[in-house]
């Protein structure tokens, strides 16, 4: 039997794009693109709860539940699905079998995570285009009994401009870009504690707890850099979740874009820098833990 | 390591005053899986690490895999430290009861695991096939592998263990679970691979399949090699002789006891030997099928 | 555990980098209209323990959102006070929504105050039904005030102020100011400015600076019969000389309010 072809490179972009690709695959065939037919119908199913609002009362419900809706269901499915990777391959041996492959750890994680992204970028995507659908679809039923119902052209004019404004515009655009950004974070946080966790229990209820301290994260940071008058042991918890837990809360613009509000998109992308940086932190911290770990 | 062959004394396998010992949480104490073991595995033949359970054949097994590290010593593969990952462009590991991807096909998981090696192509597809074709999975190629039985599960894990084409196999138990009839076909092919040139540890319990195909063996006891040698050498009782005969006469038989005693040899046992329970199966199943 | 000092020490480093980093962006964000919100006990109250969390993890305006619904439950049972509370939660969840401060304006300043000077059943006095009703016309004022605050830019909601100045407190040297404000403000409708001349009109002793505006507007257009009617009153209240008044009754020019816009 001939020797194998070809020379061993320290990084090889084909390994990794095998394992992310493989890694969707596996993730898609879970089914988990039922959390699609889901949000579908939460969010056709609220707007039927908006009928005796005014038509903008009705937009703003229809877009406050369809972007909540992305943003839960983007957070769950990365935590849900990283949580699942490596016990599963440990558990099947299928880790062996990759990692006695001439691959290193850190492209197993990194083709693992890339498949994660994958995912919740093409769910993101359809969740978006399926929630612009449906705002389109109300807007043009708002917009046919506009015109039925109104002769003045100018009145009509306003009116029309007015409904427009309210309805999706592509400002909405960064919004949902940032909580794809934070979705990915927080899988990368995911897979970071899965990488010493000993079950994916604890890996999902320790990423649940990091997550909603995340979002108070800057009400710590506040108080802990503004030196509170509180007892030592405060003190030090505080000072504590400012330094080890990620500020989510500044992902979180979508609320007021919906109402209008435009991102700067100087601010956006300094927004996304740091997002990326933390990502890129948590993906080196799971290399660091998962290339000592005993398998 | 790009491909060449290295000179003849390199051994496959290479292992000096390997140990390893693991930690135990909340305790003081320390597991001592592997204690100052030396083996080599030569190029080209067939050996069988043996050992009960705990014995440290699998820790042994993964240190030279590189998916564990040692406390102390070395392992190499045709000298390349297996600490490095380039050391696995040579090496085709079967686990014990492998699993792959359930959702993927025969064929989808040999280009899987062909692309982690850096193959692609239809150079990939075309070698994946002969793969299949080899292990007698050709009819299976295109068959998701949740519906594959025990035996063929192995079968397609011998052959995902040959996609870079190794010249190292490293099998754990490769026909464990599998009926007599995958484990003769198991261990053909692993004779054949031997005829390739192809280095084969094998790890086993069943004895008797390992006198079969190994060259060698090395038993295992709590970390330490309590011995190793060519299967004939350790088996093979010297003083002893065994006389098969058809047809032959009871005073014959007689005289034959006579002589024996005479010339102060000692009669250990005499009996009809019987034929291999595996073979008579083969035998009848092939048969009737 | 030596594997994972390490890593434990690196994020407590990044850490301490991190933090001028997230407070800088934070501080960029709020200048940018963003994270104006605020979460405290009130909020809470309003929300429960699992709506509070949820409107800490990021899911302030759905939150929000349940109580304006739930304020349009409390409008059918008219529980003022009930309305009064859920709407200053849901404003503060979500203060840059300006419909939010509108409607908490509307219903807090016009349902809840009539209603109070009108409920002649559970409330025989008059100077109480009357004194209910100025402390409900407050509270609205109070909301858009504050909706002002965190939506400085917004024309709407000065010409809401102005409109409550001049039809609910009679106070119409700040309506016109309101007025005034939301016509140089963007997005303001095209008769806004016209609106605070109208108010100013009405302002003892500013007729004079009225006229002046009145005048631009007439010149400029549309000429609606309000503009017209007040502008003719003007001119015979401050004795324009025939030959300067802008208006005269033969003027063919007119056009109805429909026209106009």
């Amino acid at each position: 039997m001939s020797s194998p072809a070809h020379s061993h490179s320290l990084f090889s972009g084909g390994r990794v794009f095998a394992l992310a690709q493989n890694t969707l695959l596996e993730l898609i065939r879970m089914r988990v693109f039922y959390f699609m037919l889901l949000f579908a119908m939460m969010v056709i199913g609220s707007s039927l709860f908006t009928v005796q609002f005014s038509f903008q009362e009705q937009f703003q419900v229809l877009k406050d539940v369809g972007l909540g809706a992305i943003s839960i269901f983007s957070w769950l499915l990365g935590l849900l699905c990283t949580a699942l990777l490596l016990p599963k391959d440990t558990e099947d041996r299928t880790l062996y079998t990759i990692l006695a492959k001439p691959v290193p750890r850190f492209e197993y994680l990194l083709g693992k995570l890339l498949g994660v992204f994958l995912l919740i970028g093409i769910s993101v995507v359809l969740m978006s285009l399926l929630f612009a659908g449906v705002l389109g679809l109300r807007e043009q039923q708002v917009l046919a009994e506009t015109i039925r119902t109104t002769s003045n052209p100018n009145d009509l004019a306003e009116a029309i401009a007015t409904i427009k404004a309210s309805a999706f515009n592509w400002n909405l655009v960064p919004g949902i870009a940032l909580i794809y950004l934070k979705a990915i974070l927080c899988a990368t946080l995911t897979l970071f504690i899965s990488t010493f966790a000993s079950s994916s229990v604890f890996t999902v209820l320790v990423s649940v707890v990091i997550y909603l301290i995340g979002h108070v994260q800057g009400i710590a940071r506040e108080y802990w850099l503004a030196g509170g008058n509180g007892a030592p042991l405060t003190k030090i918890m505080v000072a504590l979740v400012a330094l080890v837990f990620p500020d989510l809360q500044l992902f979180n613009v979508v609320d007021e874009i919906a109402v209008g509000t435009a991102v700067p998109m100087l601010l956006f992308w300094k927004i996304t820098g740091f997002g990326l940086l933390y990502t890129l932190v948590y993906m080196l911290l799971a290399q660091v833990v998962f290339s000592t770990k005993e398998l | 390591m790009n491909g060449s062959r290295s000179p003849v004394s390199t051994p496959a396998i290479s292992i000096r005053n390997l140990t390893k010992e693991f930690t135990i949480p909340f305790k003081k104490d320390r597991l001592v899986a592997v204690r100052n073991l030396s083996l080599e595995v030569r190029e080209g033949e067939v050996y069988g690490l043996l050992g009960p359970n705990g014995s440290g054949k699998s820790t042994t097994m993964k240190i030279v895999l590189g998916l564990v590290t040692p406390t102390s010593g070395s392992t190499a593969i045709f000298g390349c430290d297996s600490r490095k990952v380039e050391s696995r462009e040579q090496v085709g590991f079967l686990p014990e009861n492998p699993y792959f991807y359930k959702f993927l096909t025969a064929l989808e998981t040999l280009l899987f695991f062909g692309k982690l090696c850096g193959l692609k192509g239809p150079a990939l597809k075309d070698h994946a096939r002969s793969l299949l074709k080899l292990v007698g999975l050709e009819s299976a190629a295109d068959r998701r592998l949740g519906g594959f039985s025990k035996g063929m599960l192995q079968r397609i894990g011998l052959a995902q263990a040959l996609v870079q084409n190794p010249r190292l196999l490293v099998l754990d138990e490769p026909t464990a679970g599998v009926d007599p009839a995958g484990s003769r076909e198991i261990r053909d092919l692993i004779l054949e691979f031997k005829s390739r040139g192809i280095t084969v540890l094998l790890c086993s319990h069943l004895l008797g399949q390992v006198q079969e195909v190994c060259d060698r063996v090395g038993i295992l006891h709590h970390g330490h090699l309590l011995n190793e040698g060519r299967i004939d050498d350790l088996v093979t009782a010297e003083n002893q002789t065994q006389l098969v005969l058809e047809n032959a006469s009871p005073e014959l038989l007689a005289e034959l006891r006579k002589r024996a005693v005479d010339g102060g040899a000692k009669i250990l046992t005499e009996s009809r030997p019987q034929a291999d329970l595996e073979q008579f199966f083969l035998k009848v199943t092939q048969t009737n099928s | 555990m030596k594997r994972f000092l390490l890593p434990i020490a690196f994020l407590v480093g990044f850490g301490i980098l991190k933090l001028p980093v997230e407070k800088l962006l934070l501080s960029q964000e709020q200048a940018a209209g963003f994270q104006a919100a605020q979460l405290n006990l009130h909020v809470r109250s309003q929300l429960g323990q699992m709506g509070f969390v949820a409107a800490l993890s990021g899911f302030r305006a759905v939150m929000a959102d349940l109580l304006f619904i739930r304020v349009g439950t409390a409008f059918q049972k008219t529980e003022w006070g009930r309305m009064k509370l859920l709407l200053e939660s849901a404003t503060q969840l979500q203060p840059k929504a300006v419909m939010f401060w509108e409607m908490a304006h509307f219903h807090m300043a016009y349902d809840a105050a009539i209603a109070s000077r009108e409920n002649r059943i559970q409330q025989p006095s008059e100077t109480l039904r009357r004194r209910a009703e100025r402390e409900y016309m407050h509270i609205g004022e109070q909301f858009l005030l504050d909706g002002i605050s965190f939506n400085p830019d917004n024309s709407r909601l000065y010409e809401h102020l102005g409109r409550f100045y001049s039809k609910r407190l009679y106070d119409h040297e700040r309506a016109a100011e309101a007025y005034a404000t939301s016509a140089k403000k963007p997005g303001a409708h095209e008769y806004v400015g016209r609106f605070a001349a109208y108010e100013l009109a009405e302002v003892p002793g500013k007729e004079a600076q009225a006229y002046q505006q009145l005048c631009h507007f007439y010149k400029t257009g549309p000429r609606v019969p309000t503009l017209e009617n007040l502008i003719h009153r003007l001119e015979e209240k401050l004795a324009v000389p025939p030959s300067e008044r802008v208006y005269s009754p033969s003027n063919q020019e007119t056009v109805s309010p429909a026209q106009a816009r």
